[in-house]
């Protein structure tokens, strides 16, 4: 099998064949990582849950009826009468929660936050990671001795106590809100990315592609988004998948700690939190948003491992 | 050995200086007024604040505020809480050995569980014990370590009543709040062991080792586990270091004063100086964990050899 960075392994470029029948039938890296994916049943799984939870996260409405309507407008059905029932078949599967509201329903719909700021304070992390990593890996010398020295300082420090430092610094008078809990998280996250990408840069840039890109007189600019780009990008793909079970997690972890998402939010860890001491009595509380929880990263961790090996040419 | 030794330790200088100064910055961001915290809802009085301002230098310009820190830092002296006046030094005295007590005993298991059962993984390959170790392990990595301290609270502790479910001060309120934070590392770290032990396997020197007629444990024990051991030593030695700087999560869930209880109440209180000694506290002991992950590293692997 090829190696994953050589660039005959770019798409559209026909691969040495292995055998005569292979003659003909263009092969590109991506579409070999794909026939490696499609025979496995770990990939098909992680990929159902990941399906599941994103529409959960788009279109709760599929999941939860009825919709929130102006009677009800948090779609919750809380009625206070009815506080902290377990789970039954009839009425509430889920049970209710201490106001008496539908614990499916909420479960459900913490989908959409956890995911949002999963999705976006890895978009941070990667997109970071990735200029920074570039600029470094590529130009070498005294701007990869900053960016790599800035990245070593990040590491130095805990993830949680930099994750709590950097939250209790944005939280302005007006409370804490999403987007504040996404950006510090998205804000620790890069130098790992900057130490994977960089290392990869590294290797793509001594290629003869890249080598003969510049002799044609290819800007810095062309190389490093058009030659070095599609063919580095791999591991941190599998890096940022992996990294969105992590986030998950870790989002759940700060709201659980008091210092994640507004209290008023719904989202796994805000339950989790308010579960926390009520457990002996009402353990759905705690047992629902926690499945939701790991099923949810584990998808996503699941997912990475699956790419890491069919796009690993030490795998194939 | 000597002269990567030395090399490592300049590295070090910048990098020490970049975290810290980034610390520094960030926690000054932090709005509100330190000196205010202090008295609540009431007016600070003039003179109270002016002497405030001269005990901790709120007034200077960052920069130098930062400089005045680090010459106290590099005489050994953390600072003093702005809330008590007590110095952080007493502090790490107190809080210290617990949270170190809490990282040795959850390393001791870490290491006892985990390193025998990635070798048993390693040699059940793709059989049945190995898959479903590895799907255990999987799950035990994804839930989140809150969730596993109070589950473990409410059944071990409150419902079987077999371990003290807070610290009490007695060895064995430790014991389970060790043996949640081990979990997660634990799965980790038998992972590690597995991988690594089958990537070792793979090498010439192991053919080389059977080809001159040892026998199969002698092979094994001398050649392929003592390679494959290095990797995990180093991820013990790191989660280690990781852990003496308190385990926000687990210290908090049982009521542990260690150093991560203390860092989130500095923080609820806005006690600024001790969040920035800890902090401080917490990248030196990494980065020295670190350098000493790298020369344990060069000494057990006598192909690495730096200069």
């Amino acid at each position: 099998m090829t190696d994953a960075f050589d660039p005959s392994s770019r798409p559209g470029i026909a691969l040495a064949a292995s055998s005569a029948e292979d003659v003909g039938d263009p092969r590109t890296f991506w579409g070999d990582a794909w026939r490696i994916l499609r025979r496995k049943w770990l990939f098909w799984v992680s990929l159902t849950l990941i399906v599941i939870f994103v529409t959960m996260a788009v279109f709760p409405q599929l999941y939860v009826w009825p919709s929130p309507s102006p009677d009800d407008p948090s779609g919750l059905h809380c009625k206070l009468t009815d506080t902290r029932l377990g789970p039954s078949f009839s009425e509430h599967w889920y049970g209710t929660d201490v106001q008496g509201c539908d614990y499916y329903a909420q479960v459900t719909y913490g989908a959409r936050v956890s995911l949002t700021v999963a999705l976006f304070a890895t978009l941070i992390t990667v997109g970071l990671g990735i200029l920074l990593g570039g600029l470094a890996g590529y130009y070498g010398g005294f701007l990869d001795s900053i960016i790599s020295r800035t990245a070593d300082g990040f590491f130095a420090l805990p993830y949680l106590v930099g994750a709590i430092i950097v939250l209790s610094a944005l939280t302005t008078s007006d409370g804490r809100q999403t987007w504040h809990v996404t950006v510090a998280i998205g804000s620790l996250g890069w130098p790992a990315v900057v130490r994977l990408y960089r290392s990869t840069v590294l290797q793509v840039k001594q290629l003869e592609y890249v080598q003969a890109a510049r002799a044609l007189g290819a800007s810095d600019f062309r190389i490093l988004t058009r030659h070095i780009l599609p063919n580095a990008v791999a591991p941190t793909l599998v890096y940022a998948t992996i990294s969105m079970g992590a986030v998950i997690s870790v989002e759940a972890t700060l709201s659980y700690l008091g210092i994640g998402l507004p209290i008023d939010s719904i989202s796994w860890g805000i339950m989790l939190q308010e579960a926390s001491n009520k457990i002996e009595r009402s353990g759905h509380l705690l047992w629902f948003p926690t499945g939701y929880l790991i099923a949810a990263s584990l998808a996503f961790v699941l997912m990475g491992e699956q790419l890491r090996e069919a796009f690993d040419p030490r795998f194939r | 050995m000597f002269r990567y030794f030395i090399r490592r330790v300049i590295q070090l200088i910048p990098v020490f200086f970049i975290t810290t100064a980034l610390i520094f910055i960030v926690i000054r961001l932090i709005p509100g007024d330190p000196i205010q915290a202090q008295f609540g809802e009431r007016r600070v009085p003039e003179n109270l604040r002016a002497a405030y301002e001269a005990r901790y230098h709120f007034n200077e310009p960052l920069w130098k505020q930062y400089f005045l820190y680090m010459g106290d830092v590099l005489t050994f002296d953390l600072g003093e809480s702005v809330a008590s006046q007590r110095p952080i030094n007493d502090l790490f005295r107190e809080a210290l050995p617990r949270s170190a007590t809490l990282a040795g005993m959850a390393i001791a298991l870490q290491a006892v569980i985990a390193i025998p059962l990635g070798i048993a993984m390693a040699r059940t390959k793709d059989r049945f014990f190995d898959n479903m170790s590895l799907v255990v392990t999987l799950v035990a990595l994804a839930i989140p370590v809150f969730v596993l301290g109070l589950v473990a609270q409410t059944t071990i502790g409150l419902q079987l009543g077999w371990l003290p479910i807070s610290y009490d001060q007695s060895l064995k309120s430790f014991v389970l709040p060790a043996v949640v934070l081990a979990v997660t590392s634990t799965a980790v770290t038998a992972r590690l062991m597995r991988t690594t032990l089958l990537e070792v396997g793979r090498e010439d020197y192991l053919r080389t080792a059977r080809a001159k007629g040892l026998s199969e444990s002698r092979t094994f024990r001398v050649h392929a586990l003592r390679n494959a051991l290095i990797p995990v030593v180093t991820v013990l030695a790191i989660d280690l270091g990781a852990l003496l700087g308190g385990a926000i999560v687990t210290e908090q869930i049982f009521n542990i004063p260690g150093i991560g209880f203390q860092i989130t109440r500095a923080i609820q209180n806005r006690d600024n100086t001790i969040i920035t000694g800890i902090s401080v506290f917490l990248v030196m002991a990494y980065l020295i964990v670190n350098l000493v992950v790298d020369m344990l590293y060069a000494w057990l692997d006598p192909r690495i050899r730096y200069d």
